[in-house]
């Protein structure tokens, strides 16, 4: 009787204590089983568009698109640095597409959230803009700008503006009222309430309009790199497929694909970071 | 800090309402007092509070402390709500400082005084998410006691806890309050609370509110609930509010507080200015 209670005692401390088998299993199954399943389902796909390709007499010249090649050419051209080459350019125009996106998106949408005034005025104009194609605008951000450089950061900022806007103003819209009169009650002024109550109140709201943005300015990006510059992966997209060489194409489509997950992740994380929600 | 305060006849109508929330309400609170205004949902306790706090301006009439009118709110005059109303953002610490924050005037041993006051200072680093309802309500008395109010407010502040929780923080705000020789004036519809807290008990009947009768309670703090003078003082205030304010079906009951929530309208009201 006394051994069988012993053996379980030590039966229970070593569960305890030691790693638990069962959710260890249940997290690589949801983390990294699943996953992975969704990435080979994706690359079957790519391979069976391939073979198809490459079997029609017709399409055949096209076969390169296929992965094998493809992963061949990104190997090739991430070790020649042709990628980095690509990228950098491109990630530093939707940096500050998203600088101005934030800097005007976010006093905006405070306002526009605060003030039932500035809402009402704004609604009809920022519903209009908001519906227009932002490569809509190129003309006009080719004639309105000096650079090409710039009128592509003007095109990813008018991408990536409403978004951030329409997050931060209905963030501001949900802050309890009771924290703006306790707020004033404890004498605090404008920029107290503004620094100390609404900005870290909507903080997760702000990030998650930049998340939101980061997809859009992302997609917006390669068209409008097709325009003038030579630089950046919509050119390398473009002067690929001028150039005939589809395995590089392909290799740069998995580039930005691969880019545009790491820039949400990164937005995830900031959400995360800057949200005071419980996270148990 | 001793404060005298008058309120000079005050009605209130609120906007878009025929009838006025509050008619000719008149007091005198001389300083150190425990008042307790209470009433049935709807009569003005709420608003009149409110405009202590200069939450809210009267139609008619004004707040004087000191003879000096209140037209905004501040934290010398310092309200507690219902619901604590923390920031999840802020430690507890840096909840209760938020007012010394906005005056410019961190005082670290002051936080560390009132968080002992308030029996958290083990938790003075914790989320305040992790708070059970009481703590949560004393580390907003903490705040509200850290900007050195010449008055404190408190609108039904523990009328969303459990029984047992409100009992011993009521206990526990009215001695803190006797001993810092505070002016308090709280609103409830719990006669247990009225005389467990406050040396003057204002009766208000509502349509138009008006401040109908008053009684006072002299029982030493800490007040001893199981005493027979605590009884007594029950009894007696309850008789006063039936004969005052009259009994019905929908009574203030003796011991569980009245689910509805009151003062939509100044809510709104109060929100504008925000």
């Amino acid at each position: 009787m006394s051994a069988s209670t012993s053996v379980t005692a030590i039966d229970g401390s070593a569960r305890d204590g030691g790693i638990n088998w069962s959710a260890v299993y249940r997290f690589s199954l949801t983390k990294v089983g699943y996953p992975l399943i969704g990435i080979i389902v994706m690359l079957t796909l790519w391979w069976l568009g391939g073979y198809m390709i490459a079997s029609n007499p017709d399409t055949s010249s096209f076969a390169d698109f296929a992965p094998e090649p493809a992963f061949a050419r990104l190997v090739e051209l991430t070790a020649n640095g042709y990628v980095m080459e690509a990228s950098l350019p491109s990630l530093e125009r939707i940096g500050l597409g998203l600088l101005w996106a934030v800097v005007i998106g976010v006093p905006v949408g405070v306002a526009i959230g605060l003030f039932v005034m500035a809402r009402e005025i704004s609604h009809v104009p920022f519903q209009f803009l908001r519906m227009i194609s932002p490569l809509a605008w190129m003309p006009i951000a080719v004639l309105a700008f000096d650079t090409w450089d710039s009128a592509i950061v003007f095109l990813i900022t008018v991408a990536a503006i409403w978004p951030i806007l329409f997050s931060t103003a209905q963030g501001v819209r949900r802050i309890d009222p009771l924290w703006f009169k306790v707020a004033k009650n404890l004498g605090a002024d404008g920029f107290q309430m503004l620094r100390r109550i609404i900005l870290p109140a909507i903080g997760q709201d702000i990030f998650a309009g930049i998340r939101l943005a980061v997809g859009v300015a992302w997609i917006v990006l390669v068209p409008a790199e097709y325009l003038g510059v030579t630089s950046g992966l919509g050119y390398a997209i473009n002067d690929a497929r001028d150039t005939l060489e589809y395995d590089t194409l392909a290799a740069m489509v998995v580039v930005i694909g691969i880019i545009g997950y790491f820039l949400d992740a990164v937005c995830v994380n900031l959400i995360k970071r800057f949200s005071w929600h419980n996270q148990d | 800090m001793s404060t005298n305060i008058s309120i000079d006849f005050i009605t209130h109508t609120f906007k878009g309402a025929t009838a006025p929330t509050l008619k000719d309400i008149e007091l005198k609170i001389e300083p150190g007092e425990k008042i307790a205004l209470i009433g049935r949902s709807g009569c003005g306790k709420s608003t009149l509070l409110h405009m202590l706090a200069g939450l809210l301006m009267p139609s008619e009439g004004c707040v004087r402390i000191h003879g000096h009118q209140i037209t905004k709110p501040s934290a010398k005059w310092n309200m507690m709500f219902q619901k604590a109303s923390l920031y999840p953002w802020m430690s507890v610490r840096e909840n209760a400082e938020l007012g010394l924050v906005f005056s410019g005037k961190k005082d670290a041993e002051k936080i560390d005084y009132l968080l002992s006051l308030v029996g958290l200072t083990e938790k003075a680093d914790a989320n305040v998410q992790s708070l059970s309802g009481g703590q949560q309500q004393r580390v907003a008395l903490a705040r509200s006691l850290a900007t050195s109010p010449d008055l404190l407010l408190l609108d039904e502040p523990f009328s969303a806890l459990d029984a047992f929780t409100r009992s011993s923080l009521q206990d526990e705000v009215a001695e803190i309050v006797s001993r810092e020789d505070l002016t308090m004036v709280i609103v409830t519809h719990d006669i247990d609370e009225a005389v467990a807290m406050a040396d003057r008990v204002l009766i208000m009947s509502a349509n138009p509110g008006r401040i109908v009768g008053e009684m006072q309670v002299d029982l030493p703090y800490p007040r001893n609930r199981a005493s027979a003078e605590f009884s007594r003082s029950r009894e007696a205030l309850m008789s006063q509010f039936e004969s005052l304010v009259g009994s019905s079906s929908e009574n203030v009951d003796k011991s569980t507080p009245i689910e509805v929530k009151e003062g939509e309208p100044e809510d709104e009201d109060t929100q504008q200015a925000a």
